[in-house]
């Protein structure tokens, strides 16, 4: 198996001398429809954990507990699923916590055009973000990380500068409010979009052109352009959407927050993306996109968290576990490229 | 049937005209990439100098080198492993945990305050190689694992911060000055003058521009590809670590958040001075330049009183999207 | 003095015998040609020589010793090199860098000496008459210049047995001679040299001995004085040799059929980068045309080139009288033409996908409404597919990979006619799969063309395209060399008519031009 880096960095920009092979791999290979342990992994491991919880975390059935757990993921949740997506065509996609970022500042520059503008506005300009990542990608063929980690620091520093790397406070009522409180039946309202949109991120992936223009160019993109997909306008499309996504994800973060905070929110959170859709299954070597369990490793990596702080262990150890979750997980999709 | 081929006398063919322009031009191109950056620090800080007059006072110069030398250290570390084709995203976190690392040894003496980030800062190195080396594991996972692994376990040694009751001689191994030029300065340019004699003219150099440019080949060639990495991990935590222990003799404490980031700015360092994240090319000057550069962003931006520090990161992301593009538009061209 | 020989190897992977029984020697000072179409077996030879791959059965002796390699650096080390196609060197850095990488020159045993390196690899270069700075960067050279640098440095590492796999193919024709001059200069220092290559002239200007594969098996061992070019080539297409003069096969030269109405495709003037030079074809409605040629002749580039694959750099290619500007291949299909790449594994198949979403991959437009994938007629298109030609799967929800060569090459071409195109353009669609699918194949390809669809395809076998086809169509070195029909004609016609062709290369010299 090739090593993971050279695919992402020589690809789409990269030069075909890497793509010497020495010997060959055997063919055939085990069928990747079935599921196996592998797969079924991260929701072995969320249940495993939630009864834990159940039985040992003091405090973990309270509603309030579930509740607040679940406006903390929705957002992640989201940007997950656009980085599932970039992952899926061999690609990744850092720049989606900075967009998160930039979305609050939008929110927090245009209060006084009223809160419908300034949500419109930051997920109009989550969408321009993740428009121009896939033009950089398509286009000029810059490789994905490369083009989205240059797209991190600059969304990050435009947020900083449109909110003078000052906190906004946002209004107490009116949309914005509602969107960081509003429960239905318990449920965070937040939480029931992400869910809705995990759903149609499904339907997506698996019913429509763009989602299966998506995987087969992340599967062998050689064979997608003899296939006449249209392979740019796939990439554009995928780094579009992921950008709207965190353009969603930042107005969600912001609501919660009660602020709009260019240094506080998506901080890093490419990362537990990244972390989210790996653990999930989807490889990244592309071709497979795992929507539900992009979810499931969301929720994995909140609840973690959560019942390192409720059993009031040292909250950063969370951080060390969550680490070790990343290269367990990768480590079982090792033979999966 | 004759054998043989009329015997050719091994003349020398010009090569057509328009091959030797398209030649002299790709040359010209490998040129920017390489000294570009150099030659925009340099431009920008003679500008820089004709409107801020103070900035090119030798204080500033000053401040400015010293502030960048943390960032400088370990991009030093991250220009290495992005030449041998690989990065590393756990050096922001090492600094961190290096900063306290020497903050609980500072009691033990200078040699414990340096020694203890620098070992540990080699033995992260080395867990990262081996994983990627052994375990096959890519190295954005890797070393992004690393990354919040170490942030925890900064976190959980320090809390927010240690403060070094009594730094002595180790808070002036970084704030002493020898001949009037200060400490972390001449460690920034010693560590790079140092480094660009071992990646140009050493074994281990070639090893690593060979395993960047083309790892399959360097295997044919002989290279010790597998070797190569470990080292250049270990080099690129070292770096880190070394970096964390110059920061806490500097604050006199040990931050385990500091370096937060520098994961990130350290590789945008390396992109800007023209180090080709596709492995393979990049020089240390470069690399110091592009460091350099950011570090001048931040400065400006202290000049000009008026301007908020946030617009530093607009700033610097902004000059990585026009050096990437510029970057990817040159290796095009070199290419065609 | 035979340096190296390999006695009755054979190897197989899976099922697959790549060698089956192979034999070859090389004595010292002796320049032996390796010859043979593609997937003869020449490239699990040389892996198994030089240590890349453990062959199964049969040995390997080196000075008369049994010896076995399991790494190319154990292989080297006792004085077996090989250049291989792919240049193995690195490109961003020096000539000197790259000729001396892991043996520079040092000064107090850990600085590299850049001074003496430069003047080491200058007297090296110009040793083997190579007029090259070495400090220039090595991806600023042409590839020919840099393949051989790359042959300089192997042989210079002191190897006894040197193996250049198709070392010309990026060469002019100057650098050609360079070369030559290298191997020339090998064969006075004693060294045994195994040259691979499909240059038929360049086999008989250089090797003393020539060796042919075919199939796994050596098809003909012969000194190069005693083996007439006709008796070569037809060892390596799989023919026995009939002497027939040449004029009587050619019987239709196809000039009255541009602009034909029934013609479905219509190529004029096709260039690219010198491997597709001036290409014009036609095939017509209902006809099913072969473009014959030894292996580099220009039949892959000339397909993608007409597909759009590759951009051509001149050329017009007409789709059912449609001219088509800036081809690409969603263009292609769109208007009509459907192609199948040789390479079917990183071209071809999506290996972790289904059946169904292989089979289903070009048709995804025509199935979907509002940009939504219909399931039922995919399903109902995939079935159909799937049971018209006989595709042997274990549900069209497995993955791909779990079908054999053959059924997975069913599949592909069920993604090429799902797109319902007037022409189909099928490069080699029979290679490396068994006899039975190969005859379902044939059978498809006949109903094809009986349903009025056009058909262009190629073949490594001359047999199986000439039994194959309408219309044959001879490349060679990217130009069309002749337009015969194969109606009551038979392989040896052709073959003939190829080896007529190749008595007269551009190259060669002028004692071997005219027909036999």
């Amino acid at each position: 198996m090739k090593s993971f880096s050279s695919t992402l960095f020589a690809w789409p920009g990269g030069r075909q001398m890497r793509r010497i092979s020495i010997g060959t791999t055997p063919p055939g290979g085990k069928p990747s429809r079935v599921p196996n342990l592998r797969d079924l992994s991260v929701y072995l491991a969320l249940v495993l954990l939630i009864i834990f919880d159940l039985v040992l975390t003091p405090g973990f059935r309270n509603p309030f507990v579930v509740r607040s757990l679940l406006f903390e993921a929705a957002p992640v949740v989201l940007i997950a699923l656009g980085q599932s997506l970039a992952i899926g065509t061999r690609g990744i996609d850092l720049s989606v916590g900075s967009i998160m970022a930039l979305s609050s500042a939008i929110i927090g520059i245009s209060l006084g055009f009223g809160q419908n503008v300034g949500i419109a506005g930051a997920i109009f300009g989550g969408l321009a973000c993740g428009l121009l990542n896939g033009i950089f990608i398509a286009i000029f063929r810059i490789a994905p990380l490369i083009s989205s980690l240059a797209l991190l620091v600059a969304a990050r520093g435009l947020a900083q500068a449109l909110l003078s790397g000052a906190r906004v406070d946002l209004p107490m009522d009116g949309p914005l409010s509602a969107l960081g409180q509003i429960t239905i039946m318990g449920v965070p309202v937040v939480a029931i979009v992400a869910l809705a949109v995990a759903a149609a991120f499904a339907f997506l992936v698996r019913r429509t052109l763009p989602g299966q223009y998506a995987i087969f160019v992340g599967a062998s993109r050689e064979a997608s352009v003899l296939a006449g997909h249209p392979v740019r306008a796939t990439l554009i499309f995928v780094y579009g959407l992921s950008g709207l996504l965190a353009g969603i994800a930042g107005v969600f973060a912001s609501a919660r927050l009660g602020a709009a905070d260019a240094n506080y929110i998506g901080v890093q959170f490419e990362l537990d993306a990244v972390a989210a859709a790996v653990i999930g299954g989807t490889p990244l070597s592309g071709g497979r996109i795992a929507v539900a369990g992009t979810v499931a490793g969301v929720l994995l990596l909140t609840i973690l968290d959560a019942t390192f702080i409720m059993n009031n262990v040292n909250a950063n150890f969370a951080q060390i576990l969550k680490a070790a979750f990343i290269v367990g997980a990768l480590y079982m999709q090792r033979g999966r490229a | 049937m004759s054998a043989t081929l009329p015997a050719s006398p091994r003349m020398p063919r010009p090569p057509p005209a328009a091959h030797r322009g398209a030649e002299r031009r790709q040359r010209l191109f490998a040129v920017i990439q390489a000294r570009g950056a150099t030659v925009v620090l340099i431009v920008a800080a003679l500008v820089a100098g004709l409107i801020f007059p103070a900035f090119l006072k030798p204080e500033n110069i000053e401040d400015l080198t010293t502030a960048a030398s943390f960032l400088g250290l370990v991009t030093l570390g991250q220009t290495f492993v992005i030449i041998m084709g690989g990065f590393d995203l756990s050096v922001g976190s090492m600094i961190g945990l290096g900063t306290v690392l020497a903050a609980y040894a500072a009691p033990y003496g200078v040699l414990a305050a340096f020694g203890a980030p620098l070992a540990a800062g080699a033995l992260v190195g080395l867990v990262n190689g081996l994983l990627i080396v052994k375990a096959r594991m890519a190295p954005f996972i890797v070393t992004l694992a690393a990354l919040l692994a170490l942030k925890g376990l900064a976190i959980v040694l320090a809390g927010e911060s240690l403060i070094i009751a009594d730094p002595g001689l180790f808070g002036r191994s970084a704030n002493g000055a020898l001949f009037g030029v200060g400490n972390l300065t001449i460690i920034l340019l010693a560590a790079y003058a140092v480094a660009a004699l071992v990646l140009n003219r050493t074994a281990y150099g070639s090893a690593v521009f060979a395993t960047g440019g083309n790892e399959d080949a360097a295997r044919m060639l002989g290279v010790a590809v597998d070797r190569t990495k470990l080292l250049t991990y270990m080099l690129s935590g070292t770096m880190a670590g070394l970096s964390g222990a110059l920061l806490a003799a500097h604050l006199s404490s040990g931050i385990s958040s500091a370096g937060n980031g520098y994961e990130l700015q350290s590789i945008a360092a390396a992109v800007i001075g023209g180090v080709l994240l596709t492995g393979g090319v990049g020089t240390l000057l470069g690399a110091l330049s592009g460091v350099l550069l950011l570090g001048m962003i931040e400065n400006i931006i202290n000049q000009i009183g008026s301007l908020s520090a946030a617009f530093q990161g607009l700033a610097s992301g902004v000059f990585l999207l026009v050096a990437v593009l510029v970057q990817s538009g040159l290796t095009r061209q070199r290419s065609s | 003095m035979v340096l190296l020989e390999a006695r009755h190897i054979a190897k197989s992977f899976g099922h697959v015998a790549a060698l089956r029984d192979v034999s070859l020697e090389v004595a010292a000072g002796e320049i032996v040609g390796l010859l043979g179409e593609n997937g003869a077996g020449k490239s699990t030879l040389i892996k198994i020589l030089t240590g890349l791959e453990r062959h199964d059965a049969g040995d390997i002796l080196l000075d008369g010793r049994s010896v076995a390699f399991s790494s190319p650096r154990q292989a080297q080390d006792a004085g077996i090199a090989a250049v291989y196609q792919e240049i193995n060197l690195i490109p961003e850095r020096s000539v000197a860098d790259n000729l001396f990488i892991n043996r520079a020159p040092r000064v107090a045993g850990l600085f590299i000496n850049r001074r003496q390196m430069i003047s080491d690899a200058r007297a090296l270069l110009s040793r083997y008459g190579l007029d090259v700075d070495p400090a220039r960067t090595l991806r600023t050279l042409g590839l020919g210049t840099q393949q051989l640098v790359s042959i300089i440095r192997t042989v210079s590492l002191g190897a006894r047995v040197v193996i250049l796999d198709e070392p010309t193919s990026a060469l002019s024709a100057h650098e050609v001679e360079l070369l030559f001059g290298i191997v020339r200069t090998l064969r006075e220092e004693r060294v045994g040299v195994i040259y691979v290559s499909h240059r038929l002239s360049e086999c008989y200007a250089l090797c003393d001995r020539m060796t042919v594969l075919r199939d796994g098996v050596v098809a003909l061992t012969e000194a190069t004085a005693r083996l007439p070019r006709a008796r070569l080539i037809a060892a390596m297409l799989g023919r026995e040799l009939v002497e027939r003069s040449r004029s009587a096969q050619v019987v239709a030269n196809d000039g009255a059929a541009a602009g034909s109405s029934d013609n479905v495709l219509h190529v004029e003037h096709l260039n690219w980068r010198r491997q597709v030079v001036d290409v014009g074809l036609d095939v017509r409605k209902g006809e099913v045309v072969g473009l014959a040629g030894l292996l580099g002749s220009g039949r892959t580039e000339t397909m993608k080139a007409i597909y759009g694959a590759v951009t051509p750099d001149s050329g017009t290619v007409t789709i059912m009288q449609h001219r088509r500007h800036r081809a690409t291949p969603a263009r292609s299909l769109q208007d009509g033409l459907a192609f199948l790449s040789e390479d079917r594994r990183s071209e071809g198949i999506f290996s972790h996908l289904t059946v169904a979403e292989n089979l289903s991959a070009s048709m995804l437009r025509r199935i979907a409404r509002w940009g939504i994938i219909s399931r039922q007629r995919r399903d109902a298109l995939v079935s159909e597919y799937v049971s018209r030609l006989g595709v042997k799967t274990g549900g069209s929800d497995a993955p791909i990979s779990s079908l054999s060569g053959g059924n997975q090459q069913k599949v592909l071409i069920g993604r090429a006619l799902s797109t319902d195109p007037s022409v189909v353009m099928l490069d080699d669609p029979t290679r490396g799969i068994d006899v039975g699918a190969k005859a379902e194949i044939h059978r498809t390809i006949a109903d094809l063309a009986s349903h009025g669809m056009g058909v262009l395809v190629t073949s490594s076998e001359l047999e199986e395209l000439v039994d194959t086809t309408d219309r044959l169509v001879v490349l060679d070195e990217g130009r069309v060399v002749d337009t015969l029909a194969t109606a009551g004609h038979h392989a040896d016609d052709v073959l003939a008519v190829i080896a007529g062709m190749q008595t007269a290369p551009s190259s060669a010299p002028a004692a071997e031009a005219g027909a036999p």
